[in-house]
């Protein structure tokens, strides 16, 4: 679903992402992980084709998002970590924007939007200006967003930040639905525990540089994934 | 800790006015800061509106002072120019005092943190202070000028000046915590926000074109009736009066001035500080609507983005105000020229050359009107921190900017036709200029889109906390406004040239027909280049 092959992105003389490869199938819930600068979002950033980058190449369900963005952006969504809405409209036009802009049917776009606001408990607040709106609101108005056009490809900077326990558990059980019917997930987080149980497979980066991936018994064993990282950090220090 | 708030305050202010970082280095990694260039550029166009308005008030001073000097009332000049300043002021200042104190983003991180509200406050009207010392001079100075010139130099005169200078800005700043802290109130409690703004914006420039447009008549009437307005003010309004015998060098005036400015402003500034945690923490906004699902309706991704600058552009008042000044006054003209210009017609068409002038002219007014309007100019910037969600849509950059334009068209585009056709119905011309003037409000109006446009995406500014930075001081703003400005003086001098030395039967319409093609080419060339150079700019942005 989404192919990295040697991505190499610098901000100026600093390389923030090197030489990077990753596969997610279908199917798949994908983490990522590494600390704070390790040049996470950076990837994120560059697969949703929101960045550009200097080397390598990124296919989206075989299409390179260098050459066709537009087709590739049609079969993902993507997720921010910092949740930054049109604060100008209200969630309700926010949503339909997203659906106009994906070619989403009225039809379609009643019946989700109805299913995903009553799931993250929205519904009453829609008519409210985004930028009333609390982090942990503007987070679930962005997850709702994301899954209106039903995307192939799901790719989320940290989601869990700012959500409330109910909604964390609601988008771990649409992760794994979306999977189950055929979707991928692609997603960073620092929470390890999370990762740990909702990955079937993980990547750990540092300094831009993959230092471990596949599948969660393949990384870290009969160890906790915590430990795992943290002696990889070491060990490379 | 007042120094170290002082100085965030400063920091603050200039990085608003020079679109750098309030903290040195600072901003997103990869941005570029305004250039000195640029920074010249912008310290240049405000001496140049310093010089301007000093001018304006040197005059006006002087008109003054010719007639109440030889009548011995020549305080009551002063009287007038402090109110003017004090007027001043507080424009300049009031909704900078609401947005400063009471709607300002580091309220919450200042008081939680161990700083007591008083020096909070203080630092916050210190920086209003200074500001308000500023507009003050701009008429102060030139009146001062104007008196010394007449009446000589003396040392009574020097301190009063220089007192006056220190003192009068604390009754305008007086005032604007007044007016701020109503704006600060009833702005908690109002539902439509932005347009209440608007209107009372648009009521203010309106106020503001009819007081100018009358200022003539209105100083001879304080110079007709200056003895009489004396008289009253010493009797009903003896501050005023008191404030300007200390500007003459009266001591016993200065002292009774500076006494009820210091008791006014104490006083404000005391209900300002047992005020401020309650206005500063309040919830803001009106009752909350419940959500009522209403029938869902497809639409393209066009209509879709047009409609997200649609949302953008009425929820912001800066950006209606700033950006759309033009269209105000095309309604305006339209209207009149509806009803009265057959009027204006048959008196213009008395002069000499009218009927040649006629079209020209009015050609001229529709593009100058529709190169008041700079919608595009700041549209990129104003993306700001959401640039990434356009980046992250499957949604081409030409789709994005082609938007941007649309927005533009219909709100300058259009009103510019209507007016142009409202004119060429109502004016006597030939064929020839009643095509090429509606014509000319169409090509204009694109032109001055693609050109904002352009120079937006070549000078973009995202790392703003104030929508107010990029729509009143990017650099692509003050660009489009110079550039277009050029654009009509140029044109206009190079026919008054060609008039002098050609002499041709349809001069009028032949030069407006050049200028149609020249413009209709730099429109094209402009559209080619957002096309090919501007996407990619676009999508290098992020």
């Amino acid at each position: 679903m989404l192919k990295i092959k040697n991505l190499t992105k610098s901000y100026g003389d600093k390389k923030a992402v090197d030489g990077l490869s990753l596969h997610i199938e279908k199917g798949e819930i994908y983490g990522f992980i590494g600390h704070n600068g390790a040049g996470k979002t950076t990837t994120l950033k560059a697969a949703t084709g929101i960045l550009g980058f200097d080397a390598g190449e990124i296919f989206v369900d075989g299409v390179s998002i260098r050459e066709k963005p537009t087709e590739c952006k049609q079969k993902i969504a993507y997720i921010p970590d910092n949740p930054d809405l049109y604060d100008f409209m209200t969630g309700i036009k926010y949503l339909n924007f997203i659906a106009d802009i994906f070619g989403v049917s009225a039809g379609l776009r009643g019946e989700r939007i109805r299913k995903y606001a009553a799931m993250f408990e929205l519904t009453q607040s829609l008519g409210q200006p985004i930028g009333s709106y609390s982090h942990g609101m503007k987070q679930k108005l962005a997850i709702i967003s994301a899954l209106i056009h039903a995307p192939k490809l799901i790719i989320m900077d940290e989601p869990f930040v700012g959500l409330d326990p109910k909604a964390a558990h609601c988008l771990k059980e649409l992760m794994r639905e979306i999977c189950r019917e055929g979707g991928a997930i692609f997603f960073s987080t620092h929470v390890l525990e999370v990762a740990e149980k909702l990955c079937d497979k993980v990547a750990i980066i540092k300094g831009g540089k993959l230092i471990k991936s596949g599948t969660m018994e393949e990384v870290k064993g009969d160890a906790s994934l915590e430990k795992v990282f943290l002696e990889l950090e070491e060990y490379d220090d | 800790m007042i120094k170290t708030l002082l100085k965030k305050q400063l920091a603050e202010l200039f990085a608003s006015m020079f679109n750098r970082s309030a903290f040195g280095k600072g901003g997103k990694k990869g941005k570029k800061k305004r250039g000195k260039g640029a920074a010249a550029l912008y310290i240049f166009l405000i001496l140049y509106v310093c010089i301007v308005l000093g001018a304006m008030f040197y005059i006006f001073a002087e008109m003054l002072f010719d007639a109440f000097i030889p009548a011995g009332i020549s305080w009551l000049g002063f009287s007038l120019m402090g109110i003017a300043a004090t007027g001043l002021g507080v424009i300049g200042t009031v909704f900078l005092t609401n947005s400063m104190l009471y709607n300002a983003k580091d309220n919450d991180l200042l008081l939680s943190m161990p700083i007591k509200p008083w020096q909070i406050i203080f630092s916050r009207v210190f920086t209003l202070y200074i500001m308000d010392l500023l507009y003050e001079a701009l008429v102060l100075v030139p009146c001062f000028a104007a008196y010394i010139i007449r009446c000589g130099i003396s040392f009574g005169v020097m301190l009063s000046g220089v007192f006056m200078l220190l003192v009068l800005p604390l009754l305008s700043l007086a005032l604007s915590l007044v007016l701020g802290f109503l704006v600060a109130i009833a702005s908690g409690r109002m539902k439509n926000k932005s347009l209440i703004t608007v209107i009372v914006s648009v009521v203010f420039i309106a106020l503001y074109f009819y007081v100018v447009a009358e200022l003539q008549n209105y100083i001879a009437l304080l110079v007709a009736n200056g003895a009489l307005i004396a008289k009253n003010i010493k009797a009903f309004a003896y501050p005023v009066y008191a404030m300007g015998m200390a500007c003459t060098g009266d001591i016993l005036g200065l002292l009774v001035f500076l006494a009820v400015v210091l008791a006014l402003f104490a006083l404000v500034y005391y209900v300002l500080t047992k005020s401020f945690l309650k206005l500063a923490t309040a919830k803001r906004g009106a009752k909350k609507a419940v959500y009522r699902e209403k029938s869902y309706r497809m639409g393209s991704a066009m209509s879709a983005l047009l409609k997200k600058e649609f949302l953008h552009f009425w929820s912001s008042p800066t950006y209606m105000l700033n950006s759309s000044v033009g269209s105000i006054f095309i309604i305006i003209a339209a209207v009149f020229v509806f009803f009265k210009g057959g009027d204006l017609a048959q008196s213009l068409l008395v002069l000499q050359g009218a009927e040649e002038l006629i079209p020209l002219i009015i050609c001229a007014l529709v593009c100058a009107m529709a190169s008041m309007n700079i919608i595009t100019a700041p549209s990129v910037s104003l993306e700001g921190r959401n640039l990434w969600l356009l980046r992250s849509l499957p949604v081409s950059a030409w789709e994005v900017l082609k938007s941007k334009i649309a927005l533009h068209m219909i709100l300058s585009g259009i009103p510019s036709f209507i007016f142009a056709v409202v004119c060429v119905s109502v004016f006597p011309m030939d064929a020839a200029a009643m095509t090429i003037i509606p014509m000319m409000a169409i090509i204009s109006n694109l032109m001055f889109a693609f050109m904002g446009l352009a120079f937006n995406l070549k000078h973009p500014s995202f790392d703003w906390t104030n929508e107010a930075v990029p729509v009143k001081q990017g650099l692509s703003v003050i660009l489009s406004m110079l550039t277009s400005t050029g654009i009509i003086i140029f044109f206009a001098i190079v026919y008054v040239i060609l008039s002098i030395n050609v002499h041709l039967p349809i001069m009028g319409t032949l030069y407006m027909l050049c200028v149609m093609l020249v413009c209709a080419v730099a429109t094209f060339v402009l559209y080619i280049w957002l096309q090919k150079r501007g996407t990619k700019i676009f999508d290098s942005l992020y």
